[in-house]
């Protein structure tokens, strides 16, 4: 269900505090807004949840914001520290810069804000992420395969992945797996995504995106049998739950599917039905898993919440809305009508009680637990497993 | 208050500290006496388990959408009924008071809330409640005292309260609760506290307390009251406290003396018991422990003496705790499953 809307045409980043969630917008590299201003701020909403009346949806006004002289390719927030309460604020810049912005300072309005600049990468700073485990490692990439992990304690020097990969020009994307946190994951114009272990330095899985109209092809080798229109990459996440899970989603417009690999099977990968058009970011808020934000050329980035079961009367629906898909879900559902929502058919894990007990009548206490479900070493797509075992007891005090 | 156990009543201080109210005296430990299983069938995780009021009854749910009725005869279950109709996963059940019959409400991740009923042996859903737009997690019947109402939590960050009026139809109130979702809500006891030992010339009459609290993802529990004038609900306190979700809240039943407890746990892993010392004084704050718990707290739950409380873990522990002489709470029995299974059976 549609929360809030920002009209900007920007990327963005949540803000991971356990504060009430934040957004921060920076214009967008490659988009022009209807004035053909060039200007670029980094700006940071307070999303203002409790007001749910209809005027409210709009957000015209930031909580902060600082200019900058360059377009954002992606931004990227870091837990807060002690120093920093409301954490960093990175910014993969279209001139090559990797600036670093305190948050708090933004939102105080004070002028130093800007923590950094960096100038290593030859060329625009596609690919962004803090590492989950270690949120002062950061991870950048840009063209010439070139990555970089940062260490914010020390910024003089950057170190690489590993040596040079062949498969990978201009990298659109980074992101560290959820589950170790040595593994990282590049994609690139060419198609291909390179899975890197950090801890032996070097690459260890090649995903590869087939063009149009060939059949999904798993990861390792098959460069030569491609058709030759392997689109570009343009957005990776790893599942949040499933450590050897991630999708990839491309640039193609004919074909805009997202797929599902799962890094121990080599099977073909999992499609998930196309929209119809493609959406160039998506992110969901770290604190507040219920929360999906997307962005699209449409000049907006939506705030979505997966948990609505039907449509509330919509008198936005004027235009076409760009539809962002919930990448963890392998099955889903568009509601009727002209707003088109995200529903989960499988409730998230964050909803669902494991144990309670409960005092009744005549001393009594019935209690329940839930045993936990065996690693998942069923193939993708299967169902939920059942006869989980669960166990219930009553006990009389 | 009735002595409910005879596993208490056979301790010496159990009679006199009923009398007393509260048991402030050294706590006896709340050892299991009788313990046993019960095998359900159903086909996914169990999210709630309720007695009925007399405890004859034993109403669970789960994720595999199911509510299932057993009646309860000492140790034996049988499986009465299974519900079925929700479209999601069923997250609470909620009994009525026997007074208005047999019946159930029960919610949903679909956004519904059921109330069913059995008559004749049989049961059928006697009203469907589809004003929630996200998964209603939350659900509980008021006390008797207030006439067959129920109030539901919603992720869609609102509150419903339901009345069943004498003309047979319902009326509802949606409330703004917590901006980002409401998990838990649970009524104050319908007496107002101190109430029963101020006999004097309106004795007979006692005042009526309504009000309920809400559990939100916000972090903030906050409690409401109803407003004779305004024919609504009012947001009369929001306690502030928690550092994450908070994932149920639990008023402990009134039993003479003017103090009210209050328990909320919390995704932060804590507990925190919430004390007003008469209803017209602030709201103080106490966590039940020093040490966080070693996983979010999912459920408190009181007992019906009002001095016990039970807290549920996701490390997959239950624990009692009691309020010691000092003010302090101390943790008098953990019941694991291990432990469970080895303390046997008298």
């Amino acid at each position: 269900m549609r929360q809030k809307t920002i009209s900007r045409t920007s990327t963005f980043a949540w803000s991971p505090g356990q504060h009430v969630p934040l957004l921060a917008t920076g214009t967008v590299a490659g988009a022009f807004d209807a004035n053909f201003s060039n200007t670029s701020q980094l700006e940071i909403f307070d999303l203002n949840l409790a007001d749910k009346s209809p005027e409210a949806i709009e957000l015209s006004q930031p909580s902060g914001y600082v200019s900058s002289n360059a377009r954002f390719n992606r931004l990227a927030w870091a837990s807060p520290t002690v120093d920093r309460p409301y954490g960093m604020i990175a910014g993969g810049m279209e001139n090559g810069e990797l600036n670093l912005w305190d948050a708090n300072a933004i939102l105080s309005g004070s002028d130093d804000v800007l923590f950094s600049k960096q100038t290593n990468h030859s060329g625009p700073v596609r690919g962004l992420h803090f590492n989950p485990f270690q949120q002062n490692l950061l991870s950048s990439a840009s063209s010439n395969g070139e990555i970089f992990i940062w260490d914010l304690g020390n910024l003089t020097k950057p170190y690489t992945p590993g040596s040079r990969s062949a498969k990978l020009e201009d990298i659109t994307c980074v992101s560290w797996n959820n589950h170790v946190q040595h593994i990282l994951a590049t994609s690139s114009t060419t198609g291909y995504t390179v899975v890197w272990d950090l801890k032996s330095k070097r690459e260890v899985l090649t995903l590869s995106y087939p063009g149009a109209g060939v059949g999904g092809m798993g990861s390792m080798g098959n460069l030569g049998q491609m058709s030759a229109s392997r689109r570009g990459i343009t957005a990776i996440a790893w599942n949040p739950d499933v450590a050897t899970q991630i999708i990839t989603a491309t640039e193609d417009d004919n074909n805009p599917v997202i797929l599902v690999w799962d890094l121990r099977y080599a099977h073909a990968p999992e499609k998930l039905p196309p929209s119809s058009s493609w959406t160039f970011d998506i992110a969901w808020c770290p604190r507040n898993p219920d929360l999906l934000a997307s962005a699209s050329f449409d000049g907006k980035i939506n705030v979505d919440s997966i948990q609505s079961t039907h449509d509330s009367e919509s008198a936005t629906a004027s235009h076409a809305v760009q539809e962002s898909h919930d990448p963890f879900a392998p099955q889903q559902y568009q509601s009727q009508g002209a707003t088109a929502t995200i529903s989960l058919k499988q409730p998230p894990k964050w909803l669902r009680r494991p144990i309670g007990a409960t005092f009744g009548f005549g001393g009594k206490l019935v209690s329940f637990r839930n045993r936990p479900a065996p690693p998942s070493s069923l193939p993708l797509g299967a169902v939920t497993p059942i006869g989980v075992p669960t166990n219930i007891s009553s006990v009389t005090l | 208050m009735v002595s409910s156990s005879s596993s208490l009543a056979a301790k010496q201080d159990a009679p006199k500290s009923l009398l007393l109210g509260r048991v402030m005296a050294d706590h006896a430990a709340a050892a299991a006496t009788s313990q046993h299983s019960l095998e359900t069938q159903h086909e996914d995780m169990i999210h709630d388990a309720q007695y009925d009021y007399y405890g004859k009854r034993l109403a669970t749910c789960s994720s595999d959408r199911t509510i299932k009725i057993f009646d309860v005869d000492g140790e034996n279950h049988r499986l009465a009924e299974t519900l079925r109709g929700h479209e999601g996963p069923v997250w609470q059940i909620s009994w009525a008071h026997p007074k208005f019959g047999c019946i159930l409400a029960s919610c949903s991740y679909d956004g519904k809330v059921f109330v069913w009923r059995e008559q004749n042996g049989q049961w059928a859903r006697i009203k469907e409640h589809v004003a929630h737009s996200a998964s209603v997690n939350s659900v509980a019947w008021a006390p008797h005292e207030l006439g067959p109402t129920i109030v539901c939590a919603s992720s869609d960050g609102r509150v419903s309260v339901l009345s069943f009026k004498d003309d047979g139809t319902w009326d509802t109130i949606m409330l703004d609760a917590h901006a980002i979702g409401c998990n838990a809500v649970g009524w104050a006891p319908a007496t107002v506290p101190g109430s029963l030992i101020q006999q004097g010339p309106n004795s007979g009459k006692y005042p009526v307390s309504k009000r309920f609290s809400s559990a939100g993802c916000d972090n903030l529990v906050k409690i409401w009251v109803y407003r004779e004038d305004l024919n609504t609900w009012k947001e009369e306190e929001t306690l502030e406290g928690h550092t994450d979700w908070v994932r149920d809240v639990a008023w402990a039943p009134n039993i003479g003396v003017p103090k009210s407890y209050l328990a909320s746990c919390s995704q932060d892993k804590t507990v925190l018991i919430w004390t007003q010392d008469t209803p017209s004084s602030p709201w103080q704050k106490k966590p039940l422990r020093n040490e966080k718990f070693a996983d979010v707290v999912w459920r408190v739950s009181w007992s019906l003496s009002g001095n016990i409380l039970a807290v549920s873990c996701g490390d997959n522990k239950v624990t009692l705790w009691k309020e010691a002489l000092t003010g302090e709470w101390e943790c008098v029995s953990e019941m694991e499953e291990k432990a469970m299974a080895a303390a046997g059976q008298h």
